[in-house]
């Protein structure tokens, strides 16, 4: 969609090293008014260098950046620009800090109330000016940072990974806010590891090692991979994966979603045949098979395999130790409540994980999961409530169960300033393993983190993404019998997640349990079992097609050509939650018969085009966003 | 220099602090902590040094000898038993020396012979062991006049006479030089910490992406530390003031000019120290080792600095605290105003001048470094 | 008791703190450096030996007799003189407006008076505003003037011989140093024992940590290892520094030293310990670091000395660990006395640190929980 508009932002040839380390190799890119261009790229491919020298912090070794016909530096003025996490002064206000911004911006006295005001409500943060940043949630601070941002009414927006750690529902708001903003002809270059956000770019730039691989409209980059996406549904979607994953003639891709299974093959026809024949000599059975588009991510993965990026897979090389299975429960913790002063940080919480059973803590920012993992792994004590781990229901702190304890928390938790070797030694030394054992684990770490050779490199240099890998592999060595993951792939490129979750799965298949939080609803597909969680409540249990199933109502997408107009035509009469524009295509939901009707009424008044409306099966994504708008206000 | 970016970057840094409690709390218990410490507890003068006396001789002129070095302020002297050796009483460390007035010496002295009086000093410290031989001497001198056969008047009186503290009152002198350690110590410290932190936290990224100068930043962090210290200074004064009676002893004027130039320089340097640093740690243990160290012990708060080697003396004209130190003294205790002061104050502007382009200098770029 | 203490694991946790310690240069710098710097650095520029202390002078007796006193005055050093103008006034200006430290007025009669026999008067004023230095210096004054009265045939037949023990030479830097080790020693103690606990909360690597099998008393004997290690080196360092920039001597037991030392380190790092209990970030750790190390260094006699302090204060200090370890090094280094000599000082710096080693221990142990 490349309007005659004029250029905001020009890059030519920009190259930037960092002593002997070339970050950024030579790239160009030109940025149309009023468009939303999307960065995307593994972790280290050199977006946030770019980001830096477009805002004018940061001097290009080589090439000719402008902004809005000026350099970078002077063209600082009408330039917004929001870092992946320091944005705001955690000590001040919403008030104060909206204050000092724009006071660096020589924003006037008379504009400021009135933006602050617009803003403030535009991002539903109005009335609680005197919070402190520091205690707002992420996706608060998130939304108060672009606040922040858009305070002097720049005419171009950086925007640097602003959703990383956001959860679902704050993060779909804050995308309808920049559609609003790009039809209020704000240009933005927004970076994000989540691909199906980039699906509402304009644009979209793939970035690898340095260098621009791929760039166009996401149909565009869908339609040059020439593939067909395969969705599979079937009623056993490990063996069907599994199945998929021997065939290496006619399949390009294969990743298994919870409930289906996306092959990605050249042609739908052929595709289909191959799938079937091969599910049928693998005894496998098969529910439906629905030809689809193939998404970014599939663009992504497949790019990146083609460049060597991907890592081999290699199971764990260890002799599992026998669980005890027979309906034995690895993790029971009944009425688990914890207060802080008068705030229910977590409210009589019921859960139970088998032995091999993924199970997902799921909620919006703030919802008390982190404080659940912390509790039932023993690091705080209940306010009530009982737990049992390994039905061992006291001394939880004990040396002896902790061996039998896997913990990754949310922040990085390896030691900056050991080499990842010693990192991994020291974890292996901790938790007491031999000294065979103990070199074939680190081994295996060293394989599938993609890290042999450069062991001895301090972990403070490796890139935000390969720290969790590295922190994942020291988690899992000692092969624990219960395996806590508070936001393990957070931040992490999406090559590296699969990886991530097919260690999951393999983890779970050997019988261990396994608790996980996460923000990519996605990737909850995976989990056997999960929860919604809600200001410490559980507001929902089941398996992902239990609770999709239990969803009122129907999704609709509906394929128009003027995605602000009908945004702004459909924001009258439904709230947030039932309507995203992804791109050219709009889901709605509907809950009573006439709700389509209207809307497709509605888009009609406002004279935008219908071309197609089709249902669809809900995405656990819809479920989680409908699910937790529909609980009454704390 | 835009005023009004100064003015938001001082708001912000003020607002900044007050938010975080312990370190407002911390920012004034620590310098009244230390001036009452200071004010209550430190005491250069010698006073009270016990010393064992051995009397061999028992008669009058011993007991007059023993009762002469009592009386001085110095010391205190206390008898020992006569067959302990003199090496095993110091030995045992309770006393200071050993003074061992052997038998037969007034008849000695009566009879004009030489009569020496021995005695073991311990010389750890060596100030005591000073006024330990002086002590001696005098009383020597004083007493041979009544017991000596022949003895002649001195030749020459001395009258001596202390000004601006006659009474000796110690905490004339130690308070206001308390006062400059503590302005030298801790505006310092805030400055650095409050430059670092942005850096480290990378909240700094938002004023290098707005077009605030590096001028700017630093007059704005500058302003609001001024406004901390000048708490600070008033809030210590005040108790000097209430608790020792230490008040203006002549023209406050150069005080007044002097007290913020010297903050000023101190802040500039904390900014400087925190523009250099990447963590707050390590620019509070530049800031903490390097100048409150030099400001204790170079600015003649407690040793004077004509009694260093030439280098430190040289090296202390780039103290603050050294000119300041003057300025109070001459403000709380001698009273000549600004004759006396008046190239101190000269001194701290020129420094507070220096001190601005090096904290300009590694920000003036406002980027991020390679 | 393999959930309490494995050697095992405490190896593990040594070698980690070990190797993150060696491999920040910064930490390093900051632990070695100083200390010996400081010493000797210090050792050269405290000196509390009033010297160069510049009087104006008025001879308005203008003879032979009244040159001969003032050449008295300069000869060793202690005074330097000035031209004090034509009379009195100019020499009390002079000292009003601070620019000489003392004045000295010889009258006109004074050159009659001795002739005659009668004491020749001479005044001298000293500037106040240095109490402590007025006071030296007018002490000085007095012997000054007691030697020229004494010399010739009216040499006194009364007169002390005075040795000075442990310290013939009064080099000041042997008084100081063993203060100055005490004082950076507790110091640098703190703030690194701090600032290095805490940042294991600070980063978020203790929440992991504590997910681990080790005990939390593995965890503190690891923490104190490294830096005790490194404190000991630092010491014997600085005392090397000093031995050989200012003769400093050894006359009393090696390993007795070394145990005191190593007790105190022990006591220093725990109080580092128990500080960051309380803090949340390494800003607030330094600051109560300072706000701790500031009256332990003030109150120890390292500086000032303790018998000029006023009653309570002098009883205070007996709490201190500094002021003890501080004799304890005078004691062992300059006297050369050995335990029958130092006990009294050695059982509370033993009581404190175990006193210190057991709420810390208790209280890093309950924040774990």
């Amino acid at each position: 969609m490349i309007e005659p508009s004029p250029v905001d932002v020009r890059v030519r040839g920009l190259t930037k090293h960092y002593g002997e380390i070339e970050a950024v190799r030579g790239i160009d890119f030109e940025v149309h008014h009023g468009e939303i261009f999307g960065l995307i790229g593994p972790d280290g491919a050199g977006k946030t260098t770019t980001f830096n020298v477009l805002a004018g912090i940061l001097d290009a070794t080589a090439g000719d950046v402008t902004l809005l016909g000026q350099r970078p530096r002077d063209a600082r003025t009408n330039v917004g620009y929001l870092t992946q996490q320091f944005s705001l002064f955690d000590d001040l206000s919403i008030d104060e800090n909206l204050k000092y911004i724009a006071g660096l911006r020589d924003v006037p006295a008379g504009a400021f109330a009135e933006r602050s005001q617009r803003y403030l409500a535009l991002m539903d943060l109005a009335g609680i000016g005197d919070r402190i940043a520091g205690q707002l949630s992420g996706g608060m601070k998130q939304k108060l940072a672009l606040c922040c941002a858009l305070i002097s009414e720049p005419r171009v927006l950086l925007l640097d990974e602003p959703t990383v750690g956001v959860d679902p529902l704050s993060r779909r708001e804050f995308w309808s806010v920049l559609a609003r903003l790009a039809s209020n002809d704000v240009t933005i270059v927004v970076a994000t590891p989540y691909l199906d956000e980039a699906e509402r770019c304009h644009r979209v730039a793939l970035l690898y090692d340095g260098t621009i691989r791929d760039l166009g409209t996401p149909v565009e980059l869908e339609a040059q991979l020439e593939c067909r996406r395969l969705e599979i549904r079937a009623p056993d979607i490990a063996a069907t994966e599994r199945t998929l994953e021997n065939v290496h003639e006619g399949i390009v891709d294969v990743q298994s979603y919870g409930d289906r299974v996306d092959a990605l093959v050249h042609d739908a026809q052929d595709g289909e045949r191959v799938v079937r024949a091969a599910l049928a000599a693998g005894a496998v059975s098969v529910t439906s098979i629905d030809t689809e588009a193939p998404t970014l991510e599939n663009v992504f993965v497949a790019r990146l395999r083609e460049l060597g990026s991907s890592t081999p897979y290699t199971p764990l090389p260890m002799t599992t130790r026998p669980r005890a299975k027979d309906g034995a429960l690895a993790i029971d913790a009944h009425g688990l409540t914890k207060q802080f002063g008068t705030f229910h940080a977590v409210d009589n919480l019921t859960l139970k994980v088998g032995y091999g059973e993924i199970y997902g803590l799921l909620g919006a920012n703030g919802a008390g999961k982190t404080t659940t993992i912390r509790m039932l792994c023993g690091l705080l004590a209940p306010t009530a409530g009982t737990i049992a781990l390994a039905g061992q229901t006291s001394n939880l702190r004990a040396a002896s169960l902790r061996r039998r304890i896997g913990y990754m928390s949310q922040k990085f938790t390896l030691y900056d300033d050991l080499s990842i070797i010693e990192n991994l030694r020291f974890y292996a030394g901790i938790y007491g393993l031999e000294s065979s054992e103990r070199d074939t684990r680190i081994a295996w770490v060293l394989e599938t983190t993609g890290l042999r050779g450069r062991e001895g490199l301090r972990t403070a240099k490796l890139p935000g993404g390969w720290k969790q890998r590295v922190a994942f592999g020291a988690a899992v060595m000692h092969d624990p019998e219960m395996l806590f993951l508070d936001e393990p792939t957070s931040g992490v490129d999406p090559l590296a997640r699969r990886q991530f979750w097919r260690l999951i799965d393999e983890r779970a298949r050997a019988g261990t349990a396994i608790l996980v939080t996460t923000h990519y609803l996605e990737e909850a597909e995976h989990c056997n079992r999960l929860c919604f969680m809600s200001t410490g409540r559980m507001v929902t249990e089941g398996s992902p097609t239990e609770i999709k199933a239990a969803q009122p109502g129907r999704l609709f997408e509906l394929t128009i050509d003027a995605p602000e107009l009908a945004a702004a035509a459909l924001d009258k009469f439904l709230p947030a939650w039932r309507v995203a524009l992804f791109g050219t295509r709009l889901h709605l939901i509907a809950i009573d018969e006439g709700d389509l009707d209207r809307a497709t009424g509605a888009l009609r008044a406002a004279g935008v085009t219908v071309s197609q409306t089709r249902p669809l099966p809900f995405s656990l994504e819809d479920a989680f966003i409908g699910t937790i708008e529909r609980q009454p206000a704390a | 220099m835009n005023l009004r970016r100064v003015w938001v970057q001082c708001i912000k840094e003020l607002v900044e602090f007050r938010r975080d409690r312990l370190t407002v709390a911390l920012a004034f218990a620590l310098p009244v902590g230390m001036l009452l410490i200071f004010g209550f507890a430190i005491r250069l003068q010698i006073k009270n040094i016990l010393v064992a006396v051995q009397d061999f001789d028992h008669s009058p002129f011993s007991r007059d000898f023993v009762s002469r070095i009592d009386a001085s302020q110095e010391l205190a002297a206390i008898t020992e038993p006569l067959d302990t050796s003199p090496t095993t009483i110091l030995d045992a460390g309770n006393v200071r020396a050993v003074i061992v007035i052997p038998p037969g010496t007034q008849q000695a002295l009566a009879a004009g012979r030489p009569a020496p009086i021995q005695s073991l000093v311990d010389a750890t410290d060596v100030v005591n062991a000073l006024t330990i031989k002086q002590i001696l001497t005098a009383a020597c001198a004083s007493v041979s006049a009544t017991y000596a056969s022949s003895s002649a008047p001195p030749a020459v009186a001395l009258q001596e006479r202390i000004w601006f503290n006659p009474g000796g009152n110690e905490a004339l002198f130690i308070v206001p030089g308390v006062y400059a350690v503590i302005l030298a110590m801790f505006p310092t410290l805030l400055a650095a910490i409050a430059m670092v932190r942005d850096k480290e936290r990378g909240t700094i990224v938002q004023a290098y992406a707005s077009r605030l100068r590096a001028a700017e930043l630093i007059a704005g962090k500058c302003l609001a530390l001024e406004c901390i210290g000048l708490a600070e200074a008033l809030a210590i004064m005040m108790i000097g003031l209430a608790v020792w009676g230490v008040r203006f002893a002549g023209d406050p004027l150069p005080l007044l000019i002097g007290t913020p130039l010297l903050i000023c320089c101190q802040v500039l340097l904390g900014l400087l120290i925190g523009a250099r640093t990447n963590t707050v740690t390590s620019a509070i243990q530049a800031s903490g080792s390097v100048n409150s160290l030099l400001s204790v012990l170079l600015s003649g708060f407690l040793y004077p600095v004509f009694a260093m080697p030439l280098f430190f003396q040289w090296l202390s004209f780039l103290i603050p605290a050294r000119h300041f130190i003057n300025i109070t003294r001459d403000a709380f205790v001698r009273g000549a105003g600004w004759p006396g002061v008046w190239t101190e104050v000269f001194a701290l502007a020129c420094i507070a001048a220096v001190l601005a382009v090096g904290a300009w200098l590694p920000m003036r770029r406002m980027q991020m470094a390679d | 008791m393999d959930d309490v203490f494995s050697w095992r694991r405490l190896l593990v946790l040594l070698r980690k703190e070990f190797v993150q310690i060696l491999g920040n240069r910064q930490v390093l710098y900051i632990l070695l450096f100083p200390p010996i710097v400081q010493v000797t650095v210090l050792g050269y520029a405290m000196n509390p030996l009033v010297k160069h202390l510049v009087f104006a002078v008025v001879d308005e007796s203008k003879t032979p007799a009244s040159r001969e006193l003032i050449d008295a005055f300069t000869a060793n050093g202690v005074f330097v003189p000035r031209d004090g103008g034509v009379d009195a006034a100019g020499v009390y200006r002079a000292v009003q407006s601070g620019t000489v430290d003392a004045g000295l007025v010889i009258p006109g009669d004074y050159a009659q008076s001795i002739a005659r026999g009668a004491p020749g008067d001479v005044q001298m004023v000293f500037d106040g505003v240095n109490s402590f230095v007025a006071n030296l210096g007018a002490g000085y004054a007095t012997s000054i003037v007691q030697d020229y009265n004494a010399r010739g045939d009216l040499r006194s037949p009364l007169s002390p011989q005075i040795t000075f023990a442990y310290n013939p030479g009064l080099v000041t830097a042997w008084f100081f140093v063993p203060g100055l080790l005490g004082a950076i020693l507790m110091l640098t103690g703190l703030l690194a024992s701090a600032s290095e606990s805490v940042r294991e909360k600070d980063e978020g690597t203790l929440e992991q940590l504590l997910m681990t099998p080790a005990s939390s008393l593995e965890v503190l004997l690891a923490k104190i290892g490294p830096l005790f290690v490194l404190f000991l080196i630092a010491l014997l360092a600085s005392l090397a520094a000093s031995a050989l920039l200012f003769g400093l001597p050894f006359r009393g037991d090696f390993l007795l030293f070394m145990g005191i030392s190593s007790i105190y380190i022990v006591s220093a790092i725990s109080i580092g310990i128990l500080i960051s209990t309380f803090a949340a970030t390494q800003q607030q750790v330094v600051l109560i670091s300072i706000f701790t190390a500031l009256p332990l260094m003030m109150l120890s006699g390292a500086f000032a000395p303790i018998e000029s302090m006023p009653p309570f204060w002098q009883t205070l200090s007996l709490v201190n660990p500094l002021r003890h370890y501080i004799t304890i090094v005078r004691d062992i280094l300059l006297k050369g006395v050995g335990l029958d000599v130092i006990w009294p000082d050695a059982l509370p710096l033993i009581a404190f640190a175990l006193v210190a080693i057991w709420i810390s221990a208790t209280r890093y142990r309950s924040q774990l929980r």
